[in-house]
């Protein structure tokens, strides 16, 4: 911080007030390492389970990358907007949440006869299958977005020179794309590295059945343990936790040097990655692979939405409720993190102009307590907030704890389309003294206008889908992720009561994605008109 | 706005003087819920009664977290005997006889009113506890039970009183189609119903790691085999030194019959089948039988769409299920006489009635005999007589955890493997882990009261 110039510094204290409530949340971790005899991973069967995981996020990752940049590719080819405006329904997987989709899936009305016996590959290609449905779709709308903004000057240049699609993928689009695929990556890498409540609830983990992830393996050490006595259970669960950081930080590094050297080697050996079959591919054949991807989100949904109409009861108080805790606290979240982006990006024009072996060790820095297992953070939740346990600091703390779970995903969101600020521009502007307002209008504001809404719809998402910690705080408003959770499981299950507060859930999103969609349609269209 | 709103809400909705009770999200809890204003009115001054209810592992963590640290944030905690070893040789909670000495005008003759009416043995299997694990050595009440369970037969009485099928049973058996008393009669039963031309099935089974050992222990104990040498005992006694029996005969015959009903359950997924899923499977009508925790036969009966159509026996054989839970104060309450007041007024006659109509089993033994609770509930002779016959089954001690996980695995890996399974060998297999985990378990016990000296 010493070579950087005092308003660098200054730009710097968001982040840094993030990090340092994040380290002060997971004080609690360090104060489990007194004592390593306590951590016997080998003897605690751990090793199955983390290889099992490290296998699975992997592969998993892999192909959801793969299929969202090549989807996205095939589907860049339908120019119409009266179509691309069904794209939007891609994002529905992801914004219903993991506790949802597995309260949607334990009301299958049938199950497959050959899984009942949870064969390995099979029980992984299944779970891989629903992760790629649930993540990959998203990846593929992303990638998709991102090649929305292309320059298409420079591709109807590039085609005008006889450029081969492959030479295009290898010199525009993937060049365009690779930073998406990064960020990507690495979110990927997180979400199914701690894959935990679809396995829970749907197939229940066992590490007698291959659907023991390394999540449900900490928790069952913490049950294990609780015969001791609660601090023992809870220290070696926060110990477990720490270690466990190290493989996904390596998993995460894998994957970002594989995309940015390996992308590079692909698109240099262009001739052995022949990408033409996706510009040769007749129209039909995209337009059965769009309805193909689209009605294999609502064709589940609707099957089993069938199954749910003849318990739904109405349950709108409690909508109502959430709404009101989750709306300003999404709103205020999507606030900070866009200003501080802005001020990062303004203070850091050329380190923050691409992900980069210098810009790297920041993105990886800020993703580093989400590396921590859920059952970890949620673990430190309950540790720290017995300090706040008045109703006003329970809620504060419940709010703060929101702040920093999602900061490092939307921080670095915003930090890669900010990308698309080149560092002349910046430049020039502050060379002209600009007002800090007006930099923010001409070269965020118009620009980025549907990245940050789409950011508070993450936002929101996340926060109305957390169930890692606002489960296990003192303070509880009637969360309807925990609920559906509750009505999924054990004793408490209810089919009644989880449809009732699944069926609104899906209608919300559903709208909220209509909304998006003729938002996106109509500032698309129109920036295309005015290139 | 919103944001002043939303904090402005919080704090009008305040602080007013009140104590917090934590329990899973079953009927029980919900019970008690419910009838919150009734008990409030019996406090000699106005009160708040919070509830916290949650799935069972988050209301563990919460309620550990709590006790371990002090915080006293739930004054009453509604837990399970699995907990009683861990909360009472730590001190975590108020013992029986310092309930009466605070409490000292509501007793009589230095005892509540309500521990005569208890079931004795429930109470003794959910509430005692001896500091001194190991035999010997002065045992006392630690939690008041706040629910009797047990897990019991249910059977769909459509199947039953069909003439065609009472015909065709008599027809091959030679015997009267009804609960079976017996567990050969059973699995004839079993058989009988898995018809792939009617699609019925016998029974369905719970497979999940937790519930399968849960059902696995009612045919293993009932059959002489069980996990430990203490026979005429507590699940929370015995040590590390206690002999394990889960490779004896008894026990190895017990699983070789468990394993033989494979063929007649109906759950399209095993390994998910929890209670609750179970319960949803019933509904469906198909299915003849299935072994079910009493805690969860309200939930059965309260939506389905003919509730008449399911009775309700003791598990065949001669012994049923002990289970349950108790009360247990935090002995950091920041209001402990009110915590204890609303033990008491939970536990007079004319509140259990009504939370027996609500779907708690009460641990009360005079409340089954109320005509409105006979009446309205099915299955309160089934109960009556499974608690009046119950005996330990499931494990308390401090490695309790340890042992359930352990067996549910191995036995999730007999019923993958089928009629190729080596049974003997999984269960020695198992029995060695189990004295490995348990080991470790009392060594840092020991390490932990020695740190604490």
């Amino acid at each position: 911080m010493s070579n950087l110039s005092f308003r660098q510094n200054v730009a710097l204290w968001p982040i840094l007030l993030i990090l340092f409530l994040q380290l002060l949340y997971v004080l609690p971790i360090f104060g489990s390492f007194s004592d390593l005899s306590l951590f016997n991973f080998i003897e605690d069967n751990g090793h199955n389970s983390l290889l099992r995981t490290i296998l699975f996020t992997i592969i998993t990752t892999f192909f959801q990358i793969a299929f969202g940049f090549f989807g996205a590719l095939l589907l860049y080819r339908i120019k119409s907007t009266k179509i691309q405006i069904f794209f939007v329904l891609f994002l529905l997987p992801a914004l219903i949440g993991n506790v949802t989709i597995a309260s949607l899936l334990n009301k299958m009305p049938w199950f497959p006869s050959w899984l009942e016996s949870r064969p390995f590959l099979g029980t992984l290609t299944v779970l891989g299958l629903i992760q790629l449905w649930q993540y990959g779709f998203l990846f593929l709308y992303l990638f998709w977005f991102r090649l929305q903004f292309i320059d298409e000057k420079f591709e109807n240049f590039l085609k005008s020179n006889n450029f081969s699609f492959s030479e295009r993928v290898s010199h525009l689009f993937w060049p365009q794309s690779k930073n998406l695929g990064v960020l990507l990556a690495i979110f990927g890498v997180i979400f199914n590295f701690y894959e935990q409540s679809k396995i829970s609830i749907f197939l229940k983990s066992s590490g007698a059945l291959n659907t023991e992830f390394i999540s449900h393996w900490i928790s069952k050490i913490y049950q294990q343990n609780q015969g001791v006595n609660a601090s023992f259970a809870a220290k070696t669960v926060l110990g477990y936790s720490g270690i466990l950081i190290i493989p996904t930080f390596v998993l995460s590094f894998i994957f970002i040097l594989t995309i940015l050297r390996g992308g590079n080697f692909v698109t240099k050996k262009v001739s052995i990655f022949n990408f033409n079959f996706l510009e040769k591919t007749p129209k039909f054949l995209i337009y059965i692979f769009l309805s193909l991807s689209i009605l294999s989100i609502i064709i589940p949904l609707t099957f089993t939405l069938k199954n749910l109409f003849p318990f739904y009861q109405a349950s709108l108080k409690i909508y109502f409720e959430n709404i009101l805790y989750i709306l300003p606290t999404s709103l205020f979240i999507t606030f900070f993190v866009i200003l501080s982006g802005i001020i990062l990006r303004l203070n850091f024009p050329r380190l923050l102009q691409r992900f980069s072996v210098q810009s790297m060790p920041l993105f990886l820095i800020l993703f580093i307590f989400r590396m921590i297992p859920p059952t970890g953070l949620s673990f430190c939740g309950l540790e720290l907030h017995r300090l706040f346990l008045g109703k006003l600091s329970m809620i504060i703390f419940w709010f703060i704890s929101q702040a920093i779970l999602i900061f490092p995903f939307l921080i670095i969101f915003v930090l890669f389309i900010h990308f698309e600020v080149k560092e002349n521009e910046i430049k020039f502007l502050q060379q002209l003294r600009t007002k800090f307002n007006e930099i923010i209008g001409l070269l965020f504001r118009r620009r980025f206008f549907l990245h940050y809404i789409f950011l508070f719809l993450f936002a929101w998402a996340f926060t109305w889908n957390e169930d890692t910690v606002t489960e296990v705080l003192f303070f509880k408003f009637n969360s309807v992720n925990i609920l559906l959770k509750t009505k999924n499981m054990g004793k408490g299950l209810s089919m009644n009561e989880s449809s009732s507060l699944i069926l609104p859930n899906l209608i919300i999103t559903v709208l909220i994605l209509i909304l998006w969609g003729f938002l996106t349609n109509k500032y698309i269209s129109r920036g295309k008109d005015n290139r | 706005m919103l944001i002043l709103l939303f904090f402005s809400i919080s704090i009008l909705t305040g602080c007013k003087k009140g104590i917090t009770v934590i329990g899973e999200d079953i009927p029980s809890t919900h019970s008690m819920e419910n009838l919150k204003d009734e008990i409030i009115a019996k406090y000699p001054k106005p009160i708040r009664i919070d509830f916290v209810k949650d799935p069972y592992e988050v209301m563990v963590r919460k309620a550990n977290q709590d006790l371990a640290s002090g915080t006293g944030v739930y004054d009453v905690i509604l837990q399970y005997n699995t907990a009683l070893a861990s909360y009472a040789s730590n001190n975590y909670v108020y013992n029986l006889s310092e309930l009466r000495e605070k409490l000292g005008e509501f007793t009589t003759d230095g005892k509540f009113k309500f521990e005569d009416k208890l079931f004795k043995k429930t109470w003794e299997e959910v509430g005692y506890y001896r500091k001194n694990s190991s035999f010997g050595g002065r045992e006392e009440p630690f939690g008041v039970p706040f629910s009797a369970n047990t897990m019991f037969l249910v059977y769909n009485k459509n199947l039953f009183s069909d003439e065609k099928y009472k015909n065709a049973f008599y027809e091959e058996h030679k015997i009267e189609l009804k609960p079976p008393e017996d567990w050969s009669t059973f699995k004839k039963i079993a058989k009988f119903f898995t018809n792939s031309s009617d699609k019925t099935w016998g029974l369905v089974m719970q497979g999940g790691v937790y519930w399968i050992y849960y059902e696995w222990v009612n045919f293993s104990f009932s059959r002489g085999g069980g996990v430990m040498d203490k026979r005429k005992t507590r699940g929370w006694q015995g040590d590390e030194n206690t002999p394990l029996i889960l490779s004896s005969k008894e026990t190895l015959e017990a699983t070789k019959f468990y394993l033989s009903l494979k063929p007649y359950d109906g759950s399209d997924d095993f390994f998910s089948m929890d209670a609750g899923k179970q319960v949803e499977k019933m509904r469906k009508g198909n299915i003849a039988m299935c072994i079910m925790w009493s805690d969860v036969a309200y939930n059965l009966l309260k939506n389905a769409f003919d509730p008449g159509m399911f009775g309700f026996s003791p598990i065949p054989g001669d012994v049923s299920m002990l289970a349950g839970g108790s009360f247990y104060i935090n002995n950091k309450s920041k209001n402990p006489i009110e915590a204890m007041q609303f033990v008491l007024f939970t536990m007079e006659e004319e509140i259990q009635s009504k939370l027996m109509l609500q779907g708690l089993c009460s641990p009360i033994r005079s409340v089954y005999k109320n005509p409105e609770v006979r009446e309205k509930i099915p299955y309160t002779d089934a109960l009556f007589d499974s608690l009046e016959r119950g005996v330990y089954m499931l494990e308390a001690g401090p490695e309790s955890d340890a042992i359930i996980v352990t067996i549910s695995e191995m036995l999730q890996k007999l019923w993958r493997k089928g009629e190729d399974a080596n049974i003997l060998g999984t269960l020695e297999s198992a029995e060695e882990d189990i004295k490995s985990k348990r080991r470790r378990i009392y060594e840092q016990i020991r390490k932990l009261k020695l740190a604490d000296k």
